[in-house]
């Protein structure tokens, strides 16, 4: 078992399940001979073919529209967009089609699958490429949304998706890629789609995050442990469907509650968080629910992008104005 | 642009307050270079520059307190990584790093479903808005409301009880103007003292120690530590730590001194550590380099930190016997007072022989009575003699 990048995780899990599973079949721009704009598919197209590793032409709308076809028919695609920003001229199948397959059919068709898309700002890209509109999707009834934060996660999360019978869709965050490692087991074990990962376990505060934000939040929940303070700090990986479960067991135990995401403040997915929350941990609640995101502005150039993500000293100030609740 | 966090300066307190600055915005900085003085709450720490560049800001002013993990540094810096050949991307600059994930397990296992964990006060936000008005605490109310919530009328039964506690302000808000807050030393005795009051259950036993037989010019400071190790080896429960969580009790294996030292900035104890295994030599020169290293600050943090047992001389000004105040998990304290002489009875005639006044503090909470007064018997039996 060796220590591998969230990327190499990523490729590894495409290699396990594409031997595994004929029906497993990649597409997208430039994944095949060129290995993909992150490299996530390098060595595949030699290893598999033209015929299971595609790469298509620059059109979104059509790769989602032909893995649809492909998924209705029995194969289990994994597309990739480049960039989350390049999957919008694609909502139309998205949305119109993929999420309602099974409802518009009564069961009879599912459509399994994987619409992976790097996602996130902090590594200096231009326009359309630093989204984080998960909300897009967490909000569209009939898809799940998964998030991975680890080499590990992003291994077990993205075979889960695969064989997951529904689409799923896979945000990838670019700052993790090659930002740690990790040890991963290639024994092609998945990992459970509805459930949210305790990462750091404490009494006192219960952080909340996802994807590349989880790096700043661990180093805050660990910051805590030097003034005798501690916190849960919570990976909620699949925002949809929601653990609500986990979530609420740990702010129960600890009454308070700071959620960090990098997706602008309005409608993100925190909100709904906040508001679920506060409707069933209502009565353990000792200070009001926080969240500390992106702000309400298109994710600017990479000059202002320290600006717009939530900073270590961020998180830290409005922890500090939870505890400060008696 | 790199910014640097204030790290945790070893002594696991929330913040450090801004002593000096060595560099300013402009300077071009080396790595390793003097970069600021922060005061923590026992001794002053310099932290080195961090890596080449030029600062661009400065987070703060001498007086300002700064959080630990909080921005302390902006400089701009040659620290770009550097890029290898396959930039792994084709759009963006992705950071390239070696780091180890640590996360718990449960970061790779699910976390177990439904089981949860026993859960605390049920209060609606206005409930504990009046608690707080009432000076109520919460987790001394029954409640009696639907699902357990807590009800205004749960809340006046609480507060007609003996068991109303008043809930310190937090740490973290801010006096009012007219308050000047307490910083360092006297802030981290403030936190120290307040954790003992509402914590230690004390008992305070005082007695003589009748000094007569010693030689002219005999060091009081070594004669003590030399009765304390006799005193701990007849009752070592008093050598000890005490878990309140748990109630449990640590003896230890060695005595780790700590001397209470008097300094404008408040009050200083630093630790001898494993007094057994010293000669008086090695002791006394120790305790010289702790009185020039309390009036210096530069008593490293590792010196004052440790202590498995407290010894106060209140003495030196006025004062014979006192109530000293035990700094948890240690379980004991002694105070010595002013020597002075008085009238005893020798063989049935008065003689006036010089008396050392001892009060020893324990937490009865981890130490019986008669293990106090054992002690202070064995204690006395040490320094009595020649």
């Amino acid at each position: 078992m060796t220590e591998i990048t969230l990327i190499a995780a990523i490729n590894q899990a495409l290699n396990y399940e594409m031997h595994a599973d004929q029906e497993v079949v990649l597409l997208g721009e430039d994944i095949g001979i060129n290995g993909g704009v992150f490299r996530a598919t390098q060595g595949l197209f030699e290893k598999f073919g033209a015929d299971r590793v595609l790469d298509t032409p620059l059109a979104e709308s059509m790769i989602a529209g032909l893995s649809i076809g492909m998924a209705a028919q029995g194969l289990k695609p994994v597309a990739e967009f480049q960039f989350m920003g390049f999957s919008y001229p694609a909502l139309d199948q998205i949305i119109n089609h993929a999420a309602r397959f099974r409802n518009r059919t009564r069961g009879r068709l599912s459509c399994p699958l994987v619409f992976r898309m790097p996602y996130g700002a902090g590594i200096h890209a231009p326009e359309h490429h630093s989204e984080s509109t998960e909300t897009l999707f967490a909000h569209t009834p009939g898809l799940r949304v998964v998030v991975p934060s680890s080499p590990a996660r992003a291994y077990g999360l993205l075979l889960a998706a695969i064989r997951d019978p529904d689409p799923v869709i896979f945000l990838e965050p670019t700052r993790l890629y090659r930002l740690q490692k990790q040890k991963v087991a290639d024994t092609g074990e998945a990992l459970p789609l509805d459930k949210s990962f305790l990462l750091r376990e404490g009494k006192d505060i219960t952080l909340i995050s996802w994807g590349a934000m989880l790096h700043e939040s661990l180093m805050a929940a660990d910051s805590l442990l030097t003034r005798g303070l501690s916190a849960d700090l919570i990976d909620v990986a699949t925002l949809k469907p929601l653990d609500c479960d986990t979530l609420l067991a740990s702010v129960e135990k600890t009454g308070r509650c700071v959620i960090i995401h990098e997706a602008a403040r309005f409608c993100g997915v925190g909100a709904e968080i906040a508001a679920q929350l506060s409707e069933k941990a209502f009565l353990s609640l000792k200070a009001p629910i926080q969240r500390v995101t992106g702000y309400d502005v298109t994710v600017p150039y990479a000059q202002l992008e320290k600006q717009y993500l939530p900073s270590l000293t961020k998180i830290i100030n409005v922890i500090d104005q939870t505890l400060e609740f008696t | 642009m790199t910014v640097f966090y204030l790290p945790d300066l070893g002594e696991g307190l929330p913040d450090a307050e801004i002593h000096e600055w060595h560099i300013k915005v402009g300077d071009v900085v080396k790595v390793d270079a003097p970069m600021v003085a922060m005061e923590t709450a026992k001794a002053v720490v310099d932290i080195p520059v961090p890596f080449n560049g030029k600062v661009v800001k400065l987070y703060g002013n001498p007086g300002d307190i700064i959080k630990t993990g909080a921005a302390l540094i902006d400089i701009e810096g040659d620290n770009k990584d550097t890029s290898s050949t396959d930039k792994a991307t084709v759009v963006g600059n992705l950071q390239i790093s070696d780091t180890i994930v640590e996360e718990l397990a449960t970061g790779i296992q699910p976390s177990s479903n439904g089981a949860a964990p026993a859960q605390g006060v049920k209060a609606t936000p206005s409930i504990r808005a009046l608690a707080k008005k009432m000076q109520v605490d919460l987790a001394h109310c029954i409640g009696t409301g639907p699902a357990g919530q807590i009800t205004v009328s749960d809340l006046e039964n609480a507060a007609k009880s003996p068991t109303k506690v008043t809930t310190p302000a937090s740490p973290l808000t801010k006096p009012t103007e007219d308050y000047e807050p307490l910083r360092g030393v006297r802030r981290a005795m403030a936190m120290a003292m307040s954790k003992s009051h509402q914590t230690v259950v004390p008992v305070t036993l005082v007695d003589d120690a009748d000094i007569h037989a010693w030689p002219e010019k005999t060091d009081v400071s070594l004669r003590l530590i030399r009765a304390i190790m006799a005193a701990c080896q007849r009752e070592p429960r008093l050598n000890a730590w005490f878990d309140e969580t748990h109630l449990a009790l640590r003896q230890h294996p060695h005595i780790n001194l700590g001397i209470a030292m008097d300094a404008p900035e408040g009050l200083f104890v630093p630790v001898l550590k494993n007094v057994g295994q010293c000669s008086a030599i090695d002791l006394r020169k120790k305790i010289d380099e702790f009185k020039t290293g309390v009036k210096n600050r530069s008593i490293p943090p590792e010196d004052l930190s440790g202590a498995t047992f407290i010894l106060s001389n209140v003495g030196v000004f006025a004062g014979r016997y006192a109530s000293p105040i035990i700094i948890p998990p240690m379980v004991a304290i002694l105070a010595v007072g002013r020597i002075s002489e008085a009238v005893v009875a020798e063989q049935g005639k008065p003689a006036i022989h010089k008396l050392l006044p001892l009060s020893l503090t324990v937490d009865h909470r981890a130490i019986t009575g008669g293990e106090a007064a054992r002690f202070l018997s064995a204690l006395i039996r040490d320094l009595q003699t020649s």
